[in-house]
């Protein structure tokens, strides 16, 4: 004879509920992708624009015989000014402005210099947000220079 | 008829269920791998990591710390810094080095050879306190080129990221030199083992050292021309001018040692230093000054005789075995006795027999304590070594930080900067 016999209620709220334990695990985790996708872009562009303003600044230092003085939000490097302009959200390096990438903010900012004897070094730091950015993004590069 | 109301089997429940989680932890995997890939692009050579741990390296260059002789085949790293202080045993010895990499937040930060291999091989069988597994795994997957003779940091820093630079501050991944080269300066120079040009040293590791009737190894310094006897394992690049400053004695007082000092010592170090107008670019360097036997056979036991006694300084001259290593004919000119006997022949395998005869070495010979000078019997020595005046050929060490450009030909030397 014919088995006509559907599923049974049990059966369906198994079934729907290993679906749904399976779907919130698949979603979770393409969120958690687009998150780290969102993130991995925006620290790609920071670094970017990060490794041109440290060539910038490693180039306005001399190996040896560096002049550097720093106040504030400006430091004067054998006669260029490296400024950090935090409403603008941008370094300025001898009259070349370096932007932030789109959506990034600039914090906020430390700029100082420390010799001892010859041995001197140019630290700078700049604390950077973004709502694309799980957390904080800190550039923190101390520069070695002879004086 | 009986209505079958019976639910899943034991069985269908069980591969059902394997399926689904055999699934989800594929899934899992793959996760995983992504999320861990993620955090090494960003933790592994990041910006402000290579640019902090170029500092170091410009910090121990300008300042003549020289790690590289530190390092042995059993322990082949020196710690720079851990745990918030420079290695003051390794000679680091003044307080801005903990005052700079403090700023930076380091952890940990090494110095091992260029190659490696060496150190990725002590860390997979050897246990070590200063070499976290962290750090490891980020050695294990570091994969470069050799800078010959540079050697190279590593850093773990508190934030758990990490770095790697060529000690000539060459980033992580540098181009794919040309086979059998060195690159010198930013220069690549190959490798030769016949004819004129750059050989590997075979008495020391890591030294390469110029041989033939005229290799191109001219190169322009303080506007004269000089030319480069030897590329050593710190990456100081030795040479000496391609023609002598003077004819003068190696001393007046009745010194036996070139740290006595000499006459000629002072002389070099004071009123010559001061006529060169790149002196910033020479290193005070350890120079061999052993005694030597002047008509030897063994230049193994030379090279180690002359290596037995150093002298620290900025301007001296050539040790004997460099004159004989800077031929190419090894079977008739390999040795001091050998060149004494095959003198004429030998003049024409050897670029420093450009520069004539009676010109002084840095040594002086262990019977007379009497310096040596090259003579065309070989070397030679006097007895009355106050009364005696030879040509005086200076010899320079410029530092392992130099940038070359040129090809070191005659007409187009290699110039510095």
């Amino acid at each position: 004879m014919k088995n006509n016999k559907g599923f049974t209620v049990i059966e369906l709220i198994a079934s729907f509920a290993l679906t749904m334990v399976i779907t919130v695990f698949l979603f979770e985790v393409l969120i958690e992708v687009k998150d780290t996708f969102a993130d991995t872009s925006v620290k790609t562009s920071i670094q970017q624009q990060a490794s041109i303003i440290s060539k910038n600044i490693e180039n306005s230092l001399t190996p040896v015989g560096s002049s550097v003085s720093c106040s504030g939000s400006t430091c004067n490097i054998n006669g260029k000014t490296l400024q950090i302009n935090q409403s603008n959200n941008r370094v300025t390096i001898g009259g070349q402005h370096f932007n932030m990438p789109d959506t990034v903010s600039i914090k906020s900012y430390a700029l100082n210099n420390t010799c001892d004897g010859t041995n001197c070094y140019l630290y700078v730091q700049m604390t950077l947000d973004s709502g694309n950015l799980r957390k904080e993004y800190n550039f923190d590069v101390t520069y070695y220079y002879s004086s | 008829m009986k209505k079958d109301n019976r639910g899943f089997l034991l069985a269908e429940s069980l591969v059902v269920s394997t399926f689904v989680l055999t699934v989800l932890i594929l899934l899992y995997i793959q996760f995983s791998n992504l999320t861990t890939n993620y955090k090494n692009s960003y933790n592994y050579n990041n910006v402000e990591s290579i640019y902090d741990l170029s500092s170091v390296a410009n910090y121990l260059q300008t300042n003549n710390y020289d790690l590289s002789t530190k390092l042995t085949q059993a322990l082949p790293y020196v710690v720079v810094y851990k745990d918030g202080s420079c290695n003051m045993d390794a000679g680091i010895i003044d307080n801005f080095c903990d005052n700079l990499i403090n700023k930076m937040d380091a952890k940990t930060i090494i110095y091992t050879y260029s190659d490696i291999s060496i150190i990725k091989k002590y860390i997979s069988t050897k246990e070590d306190n200063n070499i976290n597994q962290k750090f490891r795994d980020f050695i294990s997957k570091v994969e470069t080129n050799v800078v010959q003779n540079k050697g190279r940091l590593f850093a773990e820093f508190n934030n758990d990221t990490y770095a790697t630079i060529a000690m000539d501050n060459q980033l992580y991944i540098e181009e794919t030199p040309e086979e059998n080269t060195i690159t010198v300066g930013g220069v690549n120079i190959p490798i030769v083992t016949e004819n004129d040009g750059l050989y590997a040293d075979s008495f020391e590791t890591g030294k390469y050292t110029y041989k033939g009737a005229n290799p191109n190894n001219y190169i322009n310094f303080s506007g004269e021309t000089w030319r480069i006897i030897s590329i050593n394992s710190d990456g100081t690049l030795k040479i000496m001018r391609s023609q002598n400053i003077a004819n003068m004695p190696w001393d007046t007082e009745g010194v036996s040692t070139w740290n006595a000092p000499a006459t000629l010592n002072t002389y070099l170090n004071s009123t010559y230093l001061q006529t060169l107008s790149e002196q910033s670019q020479i290193t005070s360097h350890n120079w061999p000054i052993g005694t030597i036997n002047y008509n030897n056979n063994d230049l193994a036991s030379q090279i180690t005789s002359e290596n037995s006694t150093n002298w620290n300084g900025k301007v001296g001259l050539i040790a004997p075995s460099e004159y004989i290593r800077a031929n190419t004919n090894n079977v008739e000119c390999g040795t001091a006795s050998l060149i004494s006997t095959n003198y004429n022949k030998c003049i024409n395998t050897n670029w420093m027999s450009s520069l004539g005869t009676y010109w002084w070495t840095i040594s002086h010979a262990n019977a007379s304590f009497s310096p040596i000078f090259i003579h065309s019997g070989g070397f030679y020595y006097d007895t009355d070594v106050l009364g005696s005046s030879r040509n005086v050929v200076p010899v320079v060490y410029l530092n392992s930080n130099i940038t070359l450009t040129g090809s070191g030909t005659q007409t187009d030397p290699y110039k510095i900067g």
